[in-house]
Protein backbone atom coordinates (compact mmCIF):
# COMPACT_ATOMS: atom_id res chain seq x y z
CA UNK A 1 0.00 0.00 0.00
CA UNK A 2 2.92 2.31 -0.47
CA UNK A 3 2.36 5.57 -2.28
CA UNK A 4 3.41 6.16 -5.81
CA UNK A 5 6.11 8.54 -4.66
CA UNK A 6 7.64 5.93 -2.42
CA UNK A 7 7.39 3.31 -5.10
CA UNK A 8 9.16 5.56 -7.54
CA UNK A 9 11.81 6.33 -4.90
CA UNK A 10 12.27 2.70 -4.12
CA UNK A 11 12.51 1.87 -7.78
CA UNK A 12 14.98 4.64 -8.52
CA UNK A 13 17.22 4.49 -5.41
CA UNK A 14 17.61 0.79 -4.58
CA UNK A 15 18.29 0.08 -0.88
CA UNK A 16 19.11 3.72 -0.16
CA UNK A 17 15.86 4.76 -1.80
CA UNK A 18 13.88 2.13 0.11
CA UNK A 19 15.20 3.51 3.37
CA UNK A 20 14.16 6.99 2.25
CA UNK A 21 17.63 8.48 2.10
CA UNK A 22 17.59 11.75 0.19
CA UNK A 23 20.43 14.21 -0.02
CA UNK A 24 18.42 17.37 0.53
CA UNK A 25 16.44 15.91 3.46
CA UNK A 26 19.65 14.55 4.98
CA UNK A 27 21.30 17.97 4.70
CA UNK A 28 18.24 19.75 6.06
CA UNK A 29 18.13 17.47 9.11
CA UNK A 30 21.87 17.95 9.66
CA UNK A 31 21.58 21.74 9.46
CA UNK A 32 18.59 21.56 11.79
CA UNK A 33 20.65 19.67 14.36
CA UNK A 34 23.60 22.05 13.95
CA UNK A 35 21.31 24.99 14.72
CA UNK A 36 20.11 23.35 17.96
CA UNK A 37 23.66 22.39 18.86
CA UNK A 38 24.91 25.94 18.36
CA UNK A 39 21.99 27.63 20.12
CA UNK A 40 22.01 25.27 23.10
CA UNK A 41 25.78 25.53 23.38
CA UNK A 42 25.90 29.33 23.36
CA UNK A 43 22.66 30.13 25.20
CA UNK A 44 22.15 27.23 27.57
CA UNK A 45 25.25 25.15 28.35
CA UNK A 46 27.78 27.99 28.55
CA UNK A 47 25.84 30.15 31.05
CA UNK A 48 24.71 27.10 33.03
CA UNK A 49 28.22 25.66 33.33
CA UNK A 50 29.53 29.12 34.25
CA UNK A 51 26.80 29.52 36.88
CA UNK A 52 27.41 26.02 38.27
CA UNK A 53 31.12 26.68 38.53
CA UNK A 54 30.56 30.09 40.14
CA UNK A 55 28.14 28.55 42.62
CA UNK A 56 30.51 25.67 43.35
CA UNK A 57 33.27 28.20 43.99
CA UNK A 58 31.03 30.26 46.25
CA UNK A 59 29.99 27.19 48.22
CA UNK A 60 33.61 26.08 48.57
CA UNK A 61 34.55 29.58 49.73
CA UNK A 62 31.62 29.62 52.12
CA UNK A 63 32.66 26.29 53.59
CA UNK A 64 36.27 27.43 53.88
CA UNK A 65 35.09 30.63 55.57
CA UNK A 66 32.92 28.63 57.95
CA UNK A 67 35.91 26.42 58.82
CA UNK A 68 38.09 29.50 59.32
CA UNK A 69 35.38 31.07 61.47
CA UNK A 70 35.21 27.90 63.56
CA UNK A 71 38.97 27.92 64.09
CA UNK A 72 38.89 31.65 64.90
CA UNK A 73 36.05 31.06 67.37
CA UNK A 74 38.07 28.38 69.12
CA UNK A 75 41.08 30.72 69.23
CA UNK A 76 38.91 33.49 70.63
CA UNK A 77 37.51 31.12 73.24
CA UNK A 78 41.03 30.13 74.21
CA UNK A 79 42.12 33.77 74.35
CA UNK A 80 39.03 34.59 76.37
CA UNK A 81 39.71 31.80 78.82
CA UNK A 82 43.36 32.86 79.13
CA UNK A 83 42.36 36.51 79.66
CA UNK A 84 39.79 35.47 82.23
CA UNK A 85 42.39 33.38 84.09
CA UNK A 86 44.88 36.24 84.07
CA UNK A 87 42.18 38.64 85.27
CA UNK A 88 41.28 36.26 88.08
CA UNK A 89 44.89 36.03 89.21
CA UNK A 90 45.27 39.80 89.00
CA UNK A 91 42.03 40.34 90.89
CA UNK A 92 43.18 37.93 93.61
CA UNK A 93 46.46 39.85 93.88
CA UNK A 94 44.54 43.15 94.07
CA UNK A 95 42.29 41.73 96.74
CA UNK A 96 45.25 40.55 98.76
CA UNK A 97 46.90 43.94 98.44
CA UNK A 98 43.66 45.63 99.45
CA UNK A 99 43.39 43.36 102.50
CA UNK A 100 46.94 44.12 103.47
CA UNK A 101 46.42 47.83 102.94
CA UNK A 102 43.24 47.79 104.99
CA UNK A 103 45.02 45.89 107.75
CA UNK A 104 47.90 48.35 107.76
CA UNK A 105 45.48 51.26 107.76
CA UNK A 106 43.55 49.75 110.62
CA UNK A 107 46.69 49.19 112.64
CA UNK A 108 47.88 52.71 111.91
CA UNK A 109 44.53 54.21 112.86
CA UNK A 110 44.49 52.18 116.05
CA UNK A 111 47.98 53.30 116.89
CA UNK A 112 47.08 56.90 116.27
CA UNK A 113 43.98 56.61 118.40
CA UNK A 114 45.97 55.02 121.17
CA UNK A 115 48.56 57.82 121.05
CA UNK A 116 45.76 60.38 121.03
CA UNK A 117 44.15 58.80 124.03
CA UNK A 118 47.46 58.64 125.86
CA UNK A 119 48.10 62.26 125.07
CA UNK A 120 44.64 63.21 126.30
CA UNK A 121 45.18 61.26 129.47
CA UNK A 122 48.55 62.90 130.02
CA UNK A 123 47.05 66.31 129.38
CA UNK A 124 44.26 65.60 131.79
CA UNK A 125 46.70 64.48 134.41
CA UNK A 126 48.79 67.57 133.94
CA UNK A 127 45.68 69.74 134.18
CA UNK A 128 44.64 68.01 137.35
CA UNK A 129 48.11 68.50 138.85
CA UNK A 130 48.14 72.15 137.86
CA UNK A 131 44.70 72.69 139.30
CA UNK A 132 45.76 70.98 142.46
CA UNK A 133 48.80 73.28 142.83
CA UNK A 134 46.58 76.26 142.12
CA UNK A 135 44.05 75.12 144.68
CA UNK A 136 46.73 74.59 147.24
CA UNK A 137 48.04 78.09 146.60
CA UNK A 138 44.53 79.49 146.91
CA UNK A 139 43.96 77.57 150.10
CA UNK A 140 47.20 78.69 151.56
CA UNK A 141 46.30 82.29 150.81
CA UNK A 142 42.89 81.98 152.30
CA UNK A 143 44.15 80.22 155.40
CA UNK A 144 46.80 82.90 155.86
CA UNK A 145 44.15 85.59 155.69
CA UNK A 146 42.00 83.65 158.11
CA UNK A 147 44.83 83.22 160.58
CA UNK A 148 45.68 86.89 160.38
CA UNK A 149 42.16 87.94 161.00
CA UNK A 150 41.84 85.41 163.81
CA UNK A 151 45.03 86.62 165.45
CA UNK A 152 43.86 90.18 165.16
CA UNK A 153 40.77 89.23 166.96
CA UNK A 154 42.68 87.35 169.69
CA UNK A 155 45.33 89.90 170.35
CA UNK A 156 43.05 92.85 169.94
CA UNK A 157 45.85 95.15 169.41
CA UNK A 158 47.89 95.59 166.35
CA UNK A 159 51.39 94.24 166.06
CA UNK A 160 53.84 95.37 163.47
CA UNK A 161 53.86 93.94 160.10
CA UNK A 162 57.02 91.99 160.65
CA UNK A 163 55.73 90.20 163.68
CA UNK A 164 52.49 89.63 161.92
CA UNK A 165 54.16 87.91 159.06
CA UNK A 166 56.26 85.59 161.21
CA UNK A 167 53.29 84.75 163.34
CA UNK A 168 51.31 83.91 160.28
CA UNK A 169 54.15 81.72 159.03
CA UNK A 170 54.25 79.83 162.27
CA UNK A 171 50.53 79.34 162.31
CA UNK A 172 50.61 78.09 158.76
CA UNK A 173 53.31 75.54 159.48
CA UNK A 174 51.33 74.31 162.42
CA UNK A 175 48.28 74.04 160.26
CA UNK A 176 50.32 72.11 157.67
CA UNK A 177 51.63 69.74 160.24
CA UNK A 178 48.12 69.04 161.36
CA UNK B 1 -2.48 0.44 7.92
CA UNK B 2 0.99 1.03 6.62
CA UNK B 3 4.07 2.71 8.02
CA UNK B 4 6.46 3.29 5.14
CA UNK B 5 10.19 3.04 5.79
CA UNK B 6 10.77 6.44 4.24
CA UNK B 7 9.34 9.66 5.59
CA UNK B 8 6.54 10.95 3.39
CA UNK B 9 7.00 14.26 1.57
CA UNK B 10 4.47 16.88 2.63
CA UNK B 11 5.50 19.83 0.49
CA UNK B 12 8.28 21.21 -1.64
CA UNK B 13 9.84 24.55 -0.88
CA UNK B 14 12.58 26.14 -2.98
CA UNK B 15 13.71 22.79 -4.28
CA UNK B 16 13.75 21.23 -0.82
CA UNK B 17 11.47 18.33 -0.02
CA UNK B 18 9.74 18.88 3.30
CA UNK B 19 8.89 15.55 4.90
CA UNK B 20 6.63 14.87 7.87
CA UNK B 21 9.62 13.80 9.99
CA UNK B 22 11.24 17.17 9.31
CA UNK B 23 8.20 18.92 10.78
CA UNK B 24 8.64 16.93 13.99
CA UNK B 25 12.34 17.80 14.06
CA UNK B 26 11.44 21.49 13.64
CA UNK B 27 8.96 21.32 16.53
CA UNK B 28 11.70 19.91 18.77
CA UNK B 29 14.15 22.49 17.41
CA UNK B 30 11.80 25.38 18.20
CA UNK B 31 11.15 23.97 21.68
CA UNK B 32 14.85 23.58 22.46
CA UNK B 33 15.67 27.02 21.04
CA UNK B 34 12.97 28.54 23.27
CA UNK B 35 14.41 26.71 26.29
CA UNK B 36 17.90 27.94 25.40
CA UNK B 37 16.58 31.50 24.94
CA UNK B 38 14.84 31.33 28.31
CA UNK B 39 18.07 30.20 29.97
CA UNK B 40 20.07 32.89 28.14
CA UNK B 41 17.78 35.82 28.95
CA UNK B 42 15.85 34.85 32.08
CA UNK B 43 18.23 32.83 34.23
CA UNK B 44 19.72 34.40 37.33
CA UNK B 45 22.99 33.56 39.05
CA UNK B 46 21.36 33.18 42.48
CA UNK B 47 19.31 30.25 43.73
CA UNK B 48 17.83 28.59 40.61
CA UNK B 49 14.09 27.97 40.20
CA UNK B 50 11.82 26.32 37.65
CA UNK B 51 13.24 25.66 34.19
CA UNK B 52 16.69 26.94 35.14
CA UNK B 53 16.75 24.44 38.00
CA UNK B 54 15.77 21.58 35.67
CA UNK B 55 18.42 22.51 33.09
CA UNK B 56 21.08 22.93 35.76
CA UNK B 57 20.19 19.52 37.19
CA UNK B 58 20.42 17.96 33.71
CA UNK B 59 23.79 19.59 32.97
CA UNK B 60 25.16 18.65 36.39
CA UNK B 61 23.92 15.07 36.06
CA UNK B 62 25.48 14.83 32.60
CA UNK B 63 28.83 16.18 33.82
CA UNK B 64 28.87 13.67 36.69
CA UNK B 65 27.93 10.78 34.40
CA UNK B 66 30.44 11.87 31.74
CA UNK B 67 33.17 12.06 34.40
CA UNK B 68 32.74 8.31 34.93
CA UNK B 69 33.62 7.75 31.26
CA UNK B 70 36.21 10.48 30.65
CA UNK B 71 37.73 10.59 34.18
CA UNK B 72 38.46 14.22 33.43
CA UNK B 73 36.11 17.17 34.10
CA UNK B 74 37.76 19.32 31.41
CA UNK B 75 37.03 16.71 28.73
CA UNK B 76 33.49 16.21 30.06
CA UNK B 77 32.89 19.93 29.66
CA UNK B 78 34.30 19.83 26.11
CA UNK B 79 31.98 16.97 25.12
CA UNK B 80 28.95 18.44 26.93
CA UNK B 81 27.46 20.48 24.05
CA UNK B 82 27.52 17.68 21.47
CA UNK B 83 26.54 14.75 23.69
CA UNK B 84 23.85 16.47 25.73
CA UNK B 85 22.31 18.07 22.63
CA UNK B 86 22.22 14.65 20.97
CA UNK B 87 20.54 13.20 24.06
CA UNK B 88 17.92 15.95 24.40
CA UNK B 89 17.19 16.11 20.68
CA UNK B 90 16.81 12.35 20.26
CA UNK B 91 14.82 11.95 23.49
CA UNK B 92 12.35 14.71 22.65
CA UNK B 93 11.96 13.43 19.09
CA UNK B 94 11.33 9.89 20.35
CA UNK B 95 8.78 11.07 22.90
CA UNK B 96 7.11 13.50 20.53
CA UNK B 97 6.12 10.47 18.46
CA UNK B 98 4.02 9.25 21.37
CA UNK B 99 1.90 12.40 21.54
CA UNK B 100 -1.61 12.15 20.08
CA UNK B 101 -1.66 13.53 16.55
CA UNK B 102 1.60 12.00 15.39
CA UNK B 103 0.63 9.52 12.69
CA UNK B 104 -3.08 10.31 13.00
CA UNK B 105 -3.39 13.90 11.76
CA UNK B 106 -2.77 14.10 8.05
CA UNK B 107 -4.35 14.15 4.64
CA UNK B 108 -5.35 11.69 1.95
CA UNK B 109 -3.18 11.54 -1.13
CA UNK B 110 -5.26 9.49 -3.48
CA UNK B 111 -5.98 6.31 -1.58
CA UNK B 112 -3.02 6.74 0.75
CA UNK B 113 -3.17 8.54 4.12
CA UNK B 114 -0.17 10.79 4.65
CA UNK B 115 0.38 11.82 8.31
CA UNK B 116 1.60 15.36 8.92
CA UNK B 117 3.79 14.33 11.83
CA UNK B 118 6.19 11.41 12.07
CA UNK B 119 8.86 10.85 14.73
CA UNK B 120 12.01 12.40 13.28
CA UNK B 121 14.13 9.55 14.61
CA UNK B 122 12.12 7.06 12.56
CA UNK B 123 13.62 8.71 9.47
CA UNK B 124 17.03 7.38 8.47
CA UNK B 125 18.00 10.78 7.05
CA UNK B 126 18.06 12.26 10.53
CA UNK B 127 19.65 9.32 12.33
CA UNK B 128 22.33 9.01 9.67
CA UNK B 129 22.97 12.76 9.82
CA UNK B 130 23.36 12.52 13.61
CA UNK B 131 25.55 9.40 13.42
CA UNK B 132 27.80 10.76 10.68
CA UNK B 133 28.15 14.15 12.32
CA UNK B 134 28.95 12.54 15.69
CA UNK B 135 31.67 10.31 14.24
CA UNK B 136 33.14 13.24 12.27
CA UNK B 137 33.16 15.20 15.54
CA UNK B 138 35.02 12.40 17.35
CA UNK B 139 37.75 12.64 14.70
CA UNK B 140 37.84 16.43 14.92
CA UNK B 141 38.24 16.22 18.68
CA UNK B 142 40.91 13.56 18.20
CA UNK B 143 42.87 15.72 15.76
CA UNK B 144 42.58 18.82 17.97
CA UNK B 145 43.63 16.93 21.10
CA UNK B 146 46.33 14.63 19.75
CA UNK B 147 47.40 16.39 16.58
CA UNK B 148 46.96 15.22 12.97
CA UNK B 149 49.93 12.80 12.95
CA UNK B 150 49.14 10.95 16.17
CA UNK B 151 45.44 10.73 15.40
CA UNK B 152 45.98 9.55 11.82
CA UNK B 153 48.44 6.94 13.05
CA UNK B 154 45.59 5.25 14.92
CA UNK B 155 44.24 4.22 11.52
CA UNK B 156 47.07 4.46 9.01
CA UNK B 157 49.85 3.24 11.24
CA UNK B 158 52.80 4.46 9.19
CA UNK B 159 54.83 5.50 12.25
CA UNK B 160 54.88 2.06 13.91
CA UNK B 161 55.44 0.41 10.49
CA UNK B 162 58.53 2.53 9.78
CA UNK B 163 59.81 1.87 13.28
CA UNK B 164 59.32 -1.89 12.85
CA UNK B 165 61.88 -1.99 10.03
CA UNK B 166 64.59 -1.47 12.64
CA UNK B 167 63.29 -4.21 14.94
CA UNK B 168 64.06 -7.35 12.96
CA UNK B 169 61.69 -9.80 11.30
CA UNK B 170 59.36 -10.23 14.31
CA UNK B 171 59.08 -6.48 14.76
CA UNK B 172 58.40 -6.09 11.06
CA UNK B 173 55.66 -8.71 11.24
CA UNK B 174 54.09 -6.90 14.20
CA UNK B 175 54.31 -3.62 12.31
CA UNK B 176 52.57 -5.08 9.28
CA UNK B 177 49.86 -6.63 11.47
CA UNK B 178 49.40 -3.30 13.27
CA UNK B 179 49.09 -1.56 9.92
CA UNK B 180 46.38 -4.03 8.93
CA UNK B 181 44.60 -3.53 12.28
CA UNK B 182 44.66 0.20 11.64
CA UNK B 183 42.93 -0.30 8.31
CA UNK B 184 40.31 -2.50 10.02
CA UNK B 185 39.80 0.34 12.52
CA UNK B 186 38.91 2.57 9.57
CA UNK B 187 36.21 0.14 8.55
CA UNK B 188 35.16 0.08 12.21
CA UNK B 189 34.61 3.83 12.08
CA UNK B 190 32.24 3.40 9.15
CA UNK B 191 30.50 0.60 11.03
CA UNK B 192 30.03 2.98 13.95
CA UNK B 193 28.15 5.43 11.74
CA UNK B 194 25.96 2.67 10.34
CA UNK B 195 25.30 1.02 13.70
CA UNK B 196 24.52 4.31 15.47
CA UNK B 197 22.07 5.46 12.83
CA UNK B 198 20.43 2.09 12.10
CA UNK B 199 20.02 1.20 15.79
CA UNK B 200 18.14 4.40 16.56
CA UNK B 201 16.15 4.34 13.34
CA UNK B 202 15.32 0.63 13.72
CA UNK B 203 14.13 0.90 17.31
CA UNK B 204 11.95 3.95 16.84
CA UNK B 205 10.59 2.80 13.49
CA UNK B 206 9.78 -0.61 14.98
CA UNK B 207 8.03 1.18 17.85
CA UNK B 208 5.96 3.16 15.36
CA UNK B 209 4.99 -0.01 13.52
CA UNK B 210 4.15 -1.72 16.81
CA UNK B 211 1.97 1.19 17.94
CA UNK B 212 0.20 1.37 14.57
CA UNK B 213 -0.54 -2.34 14.70
CA UNK B 214 -1.71 -2.21 18.32
CA UNK B 215 -3.98 0.79 17.68
CA UNK B 216 -5.46 -0.92 14.61
CA UNK B 217 -6.17 -4.02 16.72
CA UNK B 218 -7.65 -2.25 19.77
CA UNK B 219 -7.84 1.53 19.92
CA UNK B 220 -8.46 1.90 23.68
CA UNK B 221 -6.55 0.76 26.80
CA UNK B 222 -4.66 -2.09 25.10
CA UNK B 223 -1.95 0.11 23.50
CA UNK B 224 -1.23 1.86 26.83
CA UNK B 225 1.38 -0.64 28.16
CA UNK B 226 3.07 -0.59 24.76
CA UNK B 227 3.03 3.21 24.79
CA UNK B 228 4.72 3.14 28.23
CA UNK B 229 7.25 0.72 26.80
CA UNK B 230 7.84 3.07 23.87
CA UNK B 231 8.55 5.94 26.28
CA UNK B 232 11.14 3.71 27.93
CA UNK B 233 12.60 2.69 24.55
CA UNK B 234 12.80 6.38 23.60
CA UNK B 235 14.79 7.14 26.76
CA UNK B 236 17.02 4.08 26.37
CA UNK B 237 17.80 4.79 22.71
CA UNK B 238 18.62 8.44 23.43
CA UNK B 239 20.90 7.32 26.28
CA UNK B 240 22.56 4.59 24.20
CA UNK B 241 23.24 6.94 21.27
CA UNK B 242 24.64 9.75 23.38
CA UNK B 243 26.66 7.46 25.68
CA UNK B 244 28.22 5.67 22.71
CA UNK B 245 29.19 9.02 21.19
CA UNK B 246 30.66 10.01 24.56
CA UNK B 247 32.71 6.79 24.65
CA UNK B 248 33.86 7.32 21.04
CA UNK B 249 34.85 10.90 21.88
CA UNK B 250 36.78 9.73 24.94
CA UNK B 251 38.58 7.02 22.94
CA UNK B 252 39.38 9.45 20.14
CA UNK B 253 40.99 11.94 22.54
CA UNK B 254 43.12 9.31 24.26
CA UNK B 255 46.68 8.55 23.08
CA UNK B 256 47.03 5.59 20.65
CA UNK B 257 47.50 2.05 22.00
CA UNK B 258 50.98 1.24 23.23
CA UNK B 259 52.05 4.87 23.32
CA UNK B 260 52.11 4.91 27.13
CA UNK B 261 54.26 1.80 27.33
CA UNK B 262 56.56 3.07 24.60
CA UNK B 263 57.04 6.35 26.42
CA UNK B 264 57.59 4.51 29.68
CA UNK B 265 60.19 2.30 27.98
CA UNK B 266 61.88 5.41 26.53
CA UNK B 267 62.13 6.93 29.98
CA UNK B 268 63.73 3.78 31.38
Amino acid sequence: MATQTEQSTENSGGVVGTLGLKGDVFLAQLVNFLIILFVLWRWAYKPIVAMLEAREKRIAEGLANADAAGVRLKDIEKEHAAALGAARVEAAAFLQDAHKLAEDKRAETLEKARAEVNKLVADARKNIADERVEAEKQLKKEITALVVSTAELVLKDKIDAKTDASLAEKTLKKAKKK
Amino acid sequence: MNVPLAAEPIAHFAGLTITNSMINAWIVTIFLVLVAAWIRFKSKPGAPTGLQNIMEAIVEFFLKTADNVTHDRARSKKFLPLVLTLFLFILLNNWLGQLPGTGSIGFWKGTEFVPLLRPATSDLNLTLALGLFSIVCTHLFGVVTLGVWRHTNKFVQIGPLLKSFTQGPTGLLTGVIQFGVGLIEMVGELARVVSLSLRLFGNIFAGEVLMTVMISLAAYIVPLPFQALELLVGLIQATVFSMLVLVFLTLATEPPHGEHTEHAADHH
